[in-house]
């Protein structure tokens, strides 16, 4: 049997009541770097806080390592948005990295040694050690992102789960987190990246999830970037769902029958 | 300095920096108006407790007032998420009706010649609170007041210093928390029920209004200077001080109400540390200027 | 407490009374209505307090309680605060609800200040001035009314001269810009209208319940309709009404104080419009949701009958049915009885029947579940073994005209996923 990272099983969510993910069934590869690709709206952000247990799911599961959320959240690292932040944060650098290290269970956790000693790798490995005391809104986009990934990278998880990073960087900091995330494939460690630009969809993943509210295709890039699929992804078609989607809300309609079964 | 003007300033010094610590978590999270909704719907329950009970078994029903704060926060977001009402005006409708009501029960249960004075729930009366000494065996061993936010203090710094972690990131970035396991909900609403159990404490001290100036304007103060949140907390410690004490002195100077003062000399503080900030901003950025073109 | 219905209709004091405040409540709904839309509405929260230090620095320029004096010393604090909140929230990095908390912390602890410090004067005039505290509505006077009034017509004078804009302003400032509408000048009108409706506001209700009156008509009139003007007059007449109850109840009780009476009908109209309004008021989702289900049921029964003769079950019987499907027995015998009574299917010896009409319609929803689940899987790559789930509940929502879409679309299939016919 193969091992995989994430299984998402049939998972549907809905925002009031609008179904934003429609039954999506995939699993991913461990040690890829994985690009999750599709329109605005189509659903991805949806997709990654579904994985990471942040909102709830209308139907299905989703298993990291074949174990539930709670039994692996270490194993698993968030890079939100960096908008959706108040980077005016009283905070440094060197805070916000340190934030990677808190433990869910431990009531008054003191960072140790160790922690400290990682924190500093993390900060070194994304080139932001002589901003390290600065307030975080004092940076430029591109560190704050980096600012970010070193925080992910400090949590020492071994699935990383990053909302467009690339969205509002500089070329140096878009090839500095290339470059990071090379090596950390290479060292075995599954990335998971949302992302919209398709331009440079095929330098920057190994494997992809086309996603337009349902699952439009997945695999490896080469395989999964063809005219029908990106046709599917970002051509029309979706009047239909869409008008379904209106129909759902107006008539209040449970988005899955509870308890029944087909015989 | 008298015994009197010891006991007063203890009170108000104990109230402010139990405000001041709860307020930088308010500022951040900017919730500051949830605070405020809290802290004028406690007044029904405080009533009540006057009216159905005196001396030290109120304390109890005065916790249970403090409920009544943590459920009031929990019906604006209920209006709110639930109901799909707009979220300011179902702050702004909850807590004035709350409000409202705790006026009604002073009229109904008090008639005219009231125990609880009507201008009493807005300012409080921090100037009469060492009548209300306690002495135990020939010794003063503080005010009823006294005894009523220390706890209160003690409780919000055992709070703060052990759930500091976890308060700095759910203030930061609420779905990180949550991606970390930590239960985001279940620590703002135990957050919002010590900003309820203060302004139920202080109420008698401080008033409904003047606690929310104590809750946000130091933090707010100190927010604009600082870089990092333990350097806020500490300003914010700083400058809750120097209000009470200064408000206290000015009070006495001009013979005003207390507590009103305090918060006035509050604002002025923000008020200076603004145009400060301001006008060092405003220079910083021509020296840059003049930098860029002298290059 | 006294009860004392007589006084209510035999004194014209009480007509005056009544008269001013429902004016200054219609008046508040109407102004509150364009807060509540551009989502600032806790803005009148912060200017209701601000008031105060006007108030008590136009009494001490003045000496005597000159209500246009009054007037002019709130309508500056009041521009002072709302300025003060807006350049906090520009050029700081705090947020507007820290800046609100502040500006009205801030000016109501000055005008308390100020109060204390008038008090403890000996200015003989001085007495009443605390009512503004709570309102008291029994002190309004002609000479108030005759200022109500006047700022009234103002006021809607503005809002009827400026009505286009403000409706641009309120619904897309980024279009009203666009177009060259001076954002800051309507914002700073809705400003001045809104400070002064608060300033004769507060003699009824006093500052610290104000803002109620400013922000629940309009948010309790948001629900009933989805038109501006409507909800305008709408919500004019929440306040209106609100504010006569008030003062009705203030009247007849006589220790209680008319402000607090008046917030609790607001609170009362809006919970109950949160309840009752048609469309997004609990009840109506509620029935709308036990609608759905009763359908759904109903629907799914159908089809089952439709499946049973499908594969053969000629007579079919109540077990025939629970075998195939999980009902619930209860909700099962009512849906057959309804059926019967619909005359889409007869009984006879406990064995049941589709009649023409029950079979055209079972056929309908079988259909729709097939072509569904043969579009899922040709136009949006789904699995055979992952369509019928979503079928299940969108075949009880397809309309006509969407299946019209669908057939045309599919080009009328034959056959669904799992070779199954579709009946037409």
């Amino acid at each position: 049997m193969k091992n995989y990272s994430i299984e998402v099983h049939n998972v549907s969510v809905a925002y009031d009541r609008i179904p934003v993910l429609w039954d999506i069934d995939v699993d991913l590869p461990i040690g890829k770097i994985i690009g999750i690709v599709g329109p605005n709206g189509s659903g991805k952000s949806t997709l990654l806080k579904a994985i990471m247990g942040l909102i709830s799911l209308s139907s299905g599961s989703v298993k990291i390592f074949g174990q539930d959320l709670n039994e692996s959240r270490d194993k698993i690292a968030y890079v939100p948005q960096r908008e959706s932040v108040d980077w005016n944060f009283p905070a440094t650098v060197r805070d916000v990295v340190e934030m990677g290290r808190f433990q869910k269970g431990k009531l008054f956790h003191r960072l140790t040694a160790v922690d400290r000693e990682l924190v500093d790798y993390a900060i070194k490995k994304v080139k932001l050690k002589e901003f390290e005391n600065r307030q975080i809104g004092q940076l430029s986009g591109g560190q704050q992102q980096r600012v970010f990934l070193a925080r992910a990278l400090a949590q020492g998880a071994s699935i990383y789960i990053m909302d467009e990073p690339f969205v509002g960087v500089d070329v140096a900091t878009e090839n500095a987190i290339l470059e990071l995330l090379t090596e950390m494939k290479n060292e075995g460690k599954t990335l998971i990246i949302v992302h919209h630009d398709l331009q440079t969809v095929s330098d920057y993943f190994d494997y992809l999830v086309l996603l337009n509210t349902r699952l439009v295709a997945h695999g490896p890039t080469t395989e999964v970037l063809t005219r029908e699929n990106l046709q599917a992804t970002y051509g029309g078609q979706l009047n239909l769902v869409a008008q379904i989607q209106e129909l759902i809300k107006e008539n209040e309609m449970p988005l899955r029958e509870k308890g029944f079964e087909d015989k | 300095m008298s015994l009197a003007d010891f006991l007063i300033l203890s009170t108000a010094l104990l109230i402010g920096w139990s405000c001041a610590l709860l307020g930088c978590f308010l500022v951040l999270q900017k919730v500051v108006m949830i605070g405020d909704a809290i802290s004028h719907s406690v007044l029904p329950g405080i009533v009540l407790a006057f009216v159905f009970s005196s001396g030290f078994d109120s304390v109890f029903i005065l916790l249970g007032a403090a409920v009544f704060g943590v459920l009031t926060s929990m019906i604006i977001r209920f209006f709110s998420s639930k109901l799909k009402l707009q979220e300011d005006a179902s702050i702004g409708i909850t807590f004035t009706w709350l409000f409202g009501l705790g006026i009604i029960f002073i009229a109904a249960f008090t008639g005219s010649n009231a125990d609880i004075d009507k201008e009493c729930v807005l300012f409080g009366e921090l100037g009469t609170t060492f009548l209300d000494k306690i002495i135990i065996k020939g010794y003063l061993i503080g005010t009823r007041s006294i005894w009523l936010i220390l706890p209160v203090l003690l409780l919000i710094i055992a709070f703060i210093t052990f759930g500091f972690n976890k308060l700095k990131v759910i203030s930061f970035h609420a779905d990180y928390a949550q991606s970390k396991g930590i239960s985001v909900s279940k620590w703002h609403y135990a957050f919002m029920l010590l900003v309820s159990i203060t302004s139920v404490m202080s109420f008698e001290a401080v008033g409904a209004v003047l606690v929310v100036g104590l809750l946000a304007i130091p933090p707010a103060t100190a927010y604009l200077l600082v870089k990092r949140l333990q350097q806020m907390i500490f300003l914010s410690l700083i400058f809750s001080t120097t209000c009470c004490i200064l408000g206290y002195m000015l009070a006495n100077y001009w013979d005003v109400s207390m507590s009103p003062s305090i918060v006035m000399v509050c604002g002025f503080q923000f008020l200076i540390v603004l145009i400060v900030t301001q006008v060092r901003k405003r220079i910083f950025s021509k020296a840059a200027v003049n930098f860029v073109v002298k290059a | 407490m006294s009860w004392d219905f007589t006084y209510l209709f035999t004194e014209i004091l009480f007509y005056k009374v009544l008269f001013g405040v429902s004016l200054i409540g219609a008046l508040s709904g109407v102004v509150g209505t364009f807060s509540l839309l551009r989502k600032k509405s806790l803005i009148s929260d912060a200017i209701s307090h601000s008031v105060l230090p006007g108030i008590c620095v136009g009494f001490i320029y003045e000496g005597s309680k000159n209500p246009l004096v009054l007037l002019i010393g709130c309508l500056i604090a009041g521009l002072i605060s709302v300025w003060l909140i807006d350049f906090i929230v520009r050029r700081t990095k705090l947020s507007e609800d820290t800046a609100i908390a502040f500006a009205s912390t801030f000016f109501f602890a000055l005008g308390s200040v100020l109060l204390s410090y008038i008090v403890a004067g000996d200015n003989p005039e001085k007495v009443g001035l605390k009512d503004y505290l709570f309102g008291k509505a029994a002190t309004i006077s002609f000479e108030d009314i005759n200022i109500f009034m006047y700022c009234g017509v103002a006021i809607l004078v503005l809002i009827v001269a400026f009505y286009k804009q403000i409706k641009l302003v309120v619904f897309n400032v980024d279009f009203a810009a666009s177009i060259g509408i001076s954002i800051r000048l309507i914002e700073f009108m809705i400003a001045v209208i809104t400070v002064l409706t608060v300033a004769i506001g507060i003699q009824a209700v006093g500052v610290v319940l104000m803002s109620a009156l400013i922000i629940a008509p309009s948010a309790a009139a948001r629900y009933w309709t989805n038109n501006l003007v409507k909800v305008l007059l709408l919500a004019a007449l929440f306040g209106c009404l609100a504010s006569s109850l008030g003062v009705f109840t203030s009247g007849i009780f006589e220790d209680m104080p008319t402000g607090p009476w008046v917030v609790t009908y607001l609170f009362l109209f809006v919970f109950f419009t949160l309840l009752f309004a048609p469309r997004k008021g609990w009840f109506s989702v509620l029935k709308r949701k036990r609608k759905t289900k009763g359908r759904i049921e109903r629907e799914n029964v159908l089809k089952t009958f439709f499946q049973l003769e499908e594969s053969g079950v000629d007579n079919v019987r109540i077990q025939d049915l629970m075998q195939r499907r999980y009902f619930e027995s209860s909700v099962l015998g009512k849906i057959l009885n309804s059926l019967q009574k619909d005359d889409l299917l007869q009984k006879e010896n406990n064995v049941y029947h589709l009649t023409v009409e029950g079979k055209t319609e079972s056929s309908r929803i079988v259909r729709l579940h097939r072509l569904w689940e043969l579009y899922l899987t040709k136009r949006m790559n789904f699995k055979e073994d992952h369509i019928h789930g979503s079928a299940e509940s969108v075949e009880h929502l397809i309309t006509p005209e969407l299946e019209q879409e669908l057939l045309r679309d599919l080009d009328f299939p034959e056959s669904d996923p799992h070779n199954k016919n579709i009946p037409y």
